[in-house]
């Protein structure tokens, strides 16, 4: 049993030059071709980290200011650890293509003041280039599923930073690009009645990449929440703080109000225009709806790929909400 | 730290985890690294330290789904360990899989959900420090899986991670908590729930007066919108001091 074999030309035994996701090689003594069977045909790549701690920082203090946390957030809370690591991705680029025909239904009022729909018929040819991305190991609690950023400076990847270690499948990772960019291609056509529809993904590039994050970990009145800024925007990509209860009961008071008085405005929109009475209500209750999960899950912000107990949409969608099935079109 | 020779001119290599190929530092030989015939042994290291594990169990217990108060819990114990899972990499019909399978059965709370936990993964060796954690061996070998995976192994490894396992009593009664010492994600499998009545009453409080208040400030008398205004008074004061003690 051999643990380790050496890459030499099996023709001349000369040394080859090759790297990780390499196809061929070309022997440059004997100028043979040799076919390179790597067991994962993956180039593995990262970006160099550009955000200094300093950048970090500043970013978290911008962000403990901004949207619904805690007021006195930026004053109380004190960093209690920050650090950098790379975290794993699959990047999987392709050109998208695809045909999407069907059509919309339009409606108009004619000149007797008549209302009429009429079908408009579409065809949609759309070429496109897509990145995905997703991370390539379990996800644990740091919020980052996606990277928004996928532009960087290719280095190979530096020792002196943690790297965390790719566990997940790399197969799964591409049927799963391949299934999402296919989507994509099919929302981009914009169509809403559609008969006819085929998609094709023409892969270009399939890349395990290093990115480079800065994790900092905060303690807020004996509590540890955390964040994550990206180490080539300086952005903060997920995060956990504090929320308040003043906004909390803001977003009630005013919620539950206006979504009140459209409700109760219902009746006499109603005589009006029957429609106008329904949307009134539809409204109403919309409103109503979210201030109350905004007041009822907000004493903690989540921001990125955290599982948000609050988030109305994300209930709507996965069916959680006990509205199976049901699709919601945001 | 492994050290492994390169297959050419003998000169020593150290290996890290996830590295399939190496340069020779010696002759420059592009070494293949091939792991379908041996098990390794990882190890996550600690990143989140003893002494911030209450403040990350206080954080988890002041979430919105948690009883109120379930922060101010007595922490009976903290436990570290490293905890045993086992990660396979096959390939069928030339596609890549990967199973995650248990190495110790356990009651612990949320280990039953099986993964390997992101983190710096080390070669588990002799050099390896693990402090005062306490190592959990597997009782399930590697054995029970590899006749029933399908393809053919291209990787087989055992994980140690992380785990701190908090013990806590809140109002007479004991719960616990496993708390992902890399990442510092909790896992649990029951705590003491946070009632919505409290809040759903008062929005609806709120709501019914802002919506009876308008439909009389409309059709019968003005007097109605002042209806509106307590119902957001009441939103607002009640909201608050729900927010802040329910």
């Amino acid at each position: 049993m051999k643990l380790t074999y050496g890459l030499n030309c099996p023709s001349c035994g000369g040394r080859v030059e090759i790297k990780e996701g390499d196809l061929v090689a070309i022997c440059p003594f004997c100028h043979t071709v040799s076919r390179i069977e790597g067991d994962r045909d993956v180039k593995t790549l990262a970006y160099r980290m550009v955000v200094d701690e300093k950048h970090a920082m500043n970013s978290a203090m911008r962000w403990f200011r901004k949207g619904f946390k805690a007021r006195d957030l930026k004053k109380v809370a004190r960093i209690v650890e920050i650090y950098p690591i790379y975290l794993p991705f699959w990047k999987y680029s392709a050109i998208g293509l695809g045909i999407v025909c069907g059509y919309n239904e339009e409606t108009y009022t004619d000149s007797n003041g008549r209302v009429h729909t009429k079908k408009v018929y579409k065809e949609e040819q759309i070429r496109k280039d897509y990145t995905w991305t997703y991370i390539a190991c379990d996800a644990g609690d740091i919020g980052i599923n996606h990277l928004r950023n996928t532009q960087g400076e290719v280095i190979p990847l530096p020792q002196d930073i943690p790297s965390y270690e790719a566990t997940t499948s790399k197969d799964d990772a591409q049927v799963q690009a391949e299934r999402d960019i296919k989507r994509w291609i099919f929302k981009e056509a914009k169509i809403e009645n559609v008969t006819f529809h085929k998609e094709f993904v023409v892969p270009r590039d399939f890349n395990l990449l290093y990115y480079p994050v800065w994790v900092i970990r905060y303690d807020y009145k004996g509590k540890m929440y955390f964040l994550t800024v990206d180490g080539v925007t300086g952005q903060v990509l997920s995060g956990r703080a504090p929320g308040d209860a003043m906004w909390q009961s803001l977003a009630i008071g005013t919620g539950a109000t206006i979504g009140g008085v459209l409700a109760g405005l219902a009746p006499v929109g109603g005589s009006i225009d029957g429609r106008l009475g329904g949307l009134l209500f539809l409204l109403g209750i919309i409103i109503f709806g979210v201030s109350y999960y905004f007041f009822r899950y907000g004493s903690e912000i989540v921001e990125g790929d955290i599982e948000k107990p609050y988030s109305l949409i994300e209930k709507l969608k996965s069916g959680k909400f006990g509205i199976g099935g049901w699709v919601v079109r945001i | 730290m492994v050290t492994m020779n390169c297959p050419k001119c003998g000169a020593p290599f150290e290996y890290e985890p996830g590295v399939r190929f190496k340069k020779c530092d010696y002759c420059g030989t592009m070494i293949y690294i091939d792991k379908s015939q041996v098990m390794f042994y990882y190890i996550i290291p600690f990143t989140i330290s003893r002494d911030n594990v209450p403040q990350v169990f206080r954080r988890w217990a002041s979430g919105p789904k948690m009883a109120k108060g379930l922060e101010n819990s007595k922490i009976k114990s903290i436990k570290a360990m490293y905890f045993p899972v086992y990660r396979f990499v096959r390939v069928s019909d030339g596609k890549e899989m990967v199973f995650i399978k248990p190495a110790k059965s356990t009651l612990l709370p949320g280990l039953t959900n099986l993964k390997v936990p992101p983190g710096d993964m080390k070669i588990f060796d002799s050099t390896f420090a693990t402090g005062d954690a306490e190592i959990i061996q597997p009782d399930l070998t590697m054995d029970t899986y590899l006749p029933s995976l399908p393809g053919e192994g291209k990787e087989q490894e055992i994980v140690f991670f992380p785990i701190y396992e908090v013990r806590y009593e809140f109002q007479g009664k004991e719960y616990s908590v496993v708390i992902d010492g890399s990442s510092g994600e909790v896992f649990t499998s029951y705590y003491p729930p946070r009632s919505s009545v409290p809040y759903l009453a008062l929005a609806m409080i709120t709501f019914i007066l802002a919506a009876v208040g308008s439909a009389i400030g409309t059709m019968l008398s003005g007097w109605g919108w002042f209806l509106v205004l307590a119902g957001m008074a009441i939103g607002i004061g009640g909201g608050y001091y729900i927010a802040k003690k329910y």
